[in-house]
């Protein structure tokens, strides 16, 4: 990909992650850092349980991400579209990783390998800072919609007067009940909801989460020299 | 300087020169909050973190009687940092010291001029595992209810599982 390319897709990295300090040059330099891979429809880009070897940034197309059920089943967890990240927390904790990534269409991506990565993330560069800022943010946002997500099934909403319930069953609402006290909803949880957050928490639908909340980030309109 | 054998103290800190953490200090000076102090408001805006040099810190939600600890800090870890990287929010917790503490204040400035300081590197590098480690953990505990409660059906079912989820996690803003 050349400088002109990534810079787009840096720009848009930076329009929906909140980066402090991180201008579009610096991400570009790090992508360039990395290795252009193409997939073709329904390849395996990485597979559950496999280790986890790579970080991914997918830069055009989409992928479809699942994961077995007990059964063996694959179950849909979500599908992503560029550009987005995945992979990086199992690069963080040695995790295996946690779900299988194919190619949904074309699918292009610039891999960060391990080695490359453990290198980075350390360094006190503005590479190694992009790089640390960009896996903050997106961790800071998977554990934001993960929580609107576990809250909106669980049913508490702000309205509600009750910051902190003591640890008894609940009650249901009656006419002179006080607002601190609620009924949690009785709908049926179906395990794709779970599924939603578990998708949401991995990282792997993210951006389908937050695809309302673009930041009007101040990122550099850098010089394409740098 | 005083100051900077408290940081070396810590475990993020090891190997650390000296002359990055009095670097670490210039931007952020130690601050001290007496027991009982509240760093943070429930529902206020955020945009610090704290990274907890010596004492203890409670994290609670809800007020008057209702309300609850749902986390300590202990000194070496950092507390609010999603205020540094996520969409400008709220507190979903209040933070009151519960003894004597001390600690830095980490804003954006103090990540961006310290960007190339090692004592803040090494910083993200521990917030990196601790904010995965959450996420783990909270993905097995999602997981786990619904385990639970995978031979009940109906509204039997919702308000089981709903209810071992709202006892893992409290509530959120």
């Amino acid at each position: 990909m050349n400088r002109t390319a990534l810079k787009e897709l840096a720009n848009r990295l930076l329009q929906t992650h909140r980066v402090p300090g991180v201008g579009t040059g610096d991400v570009v330099d790090l992508l360039i850092e990395g290795e252009d891979l193409v997939f073709g429809d329904n390849t395996a880009i990485c597979v559950e349980g496999a280790p986890s070897e790579e970080l991914y940034f997918l830069t055009a197309g989409r992928v479809s991400v699942t994961t077995d059920d007990e059964r063996g089943t694959p179950r849909q967890l979500s599908q992503l579209e560029a550009p987005a990240m995945f992979g990086h927390m199992g690069l963080i904790d040695g995790s295996r990783r946690t779900a299988t990534v194919r190619a949904a269409g074309e699918a292009q991506v610039i891999i960060l390998n391990r080695r490359l990565f453990d290198t980075l993330i350390g360094q006190p560069s503005r590479i190694g800072l992009a790089l640390r800022h960009l896996v903050l943010s997106s961790l800071s946002r998977q554990l934001t919609a993960g929580n609107t997500r576990i809250r909106e099934l669980i049913g508490v909403d702000d309205e509600v007067d009750l910051i902190s319930l003591p640890p008894t069953a609940i009650q249901p609402l009656g006419a002179n009940e006080s607002r601190r006290l609620y009924a949690l909803p009785t709908v049926p949880v179906t395990e794709a909801q779970v599924d939603q957050i578990t998708g949401i928490l991995g990282g792997w639908a993210v951006d389908a989460a937050l695809s309302d909340t673009i930041l009007d980030s101040a990122y550099d309109d850098d010089d394409l020299e740098r | 300087m005083a100051d900077a054998n408290l940081l070396e103290s810590l475990y993020v800190f090891q190997g650390i020169p000296v002359r990055w953490l009095d670097e670490l200090l210039r931007l952020s000076p130690v601050r001290a909050w007496p027991r009982g102090t509240t760093l943070f408001e429930e529902r206020e805006s955020a945009d610090v973190a704290v990274l907890l040099v010596s004492g203890e810190l409670f994290a609670t939600v809800g007020t008057g009687q209702w309300v609850r600890n749902v986390g300590t800090v202990r000194p070496g870890e950092v507390v609010g940092e999603q205020a540094l990287f996520a969409r400008k929010g709220r507190r979903n917790a209040s933070v009151v010291a519960s003894m004597d503490s001390v600690g830095l204040l980490l804003t954006e400035d103090v990540l961006v001029e310290g960007a190339n300081n090692p004592a803040i590197v090494a910083l993200e590098r521990q917030l990196l595992g601790t904010m995965t480690r959450r996420i783990r953990r909270a993905d097995l505990e999602i997981k786990r209810a619904w385990r639970e409660q995978a031979d009940t059906t109906g509204p039997q079912q919702a308000t089981g599982f709903r209810e071992s989820v709202r006892r893992i996690f409290g509530t959120w803003k």
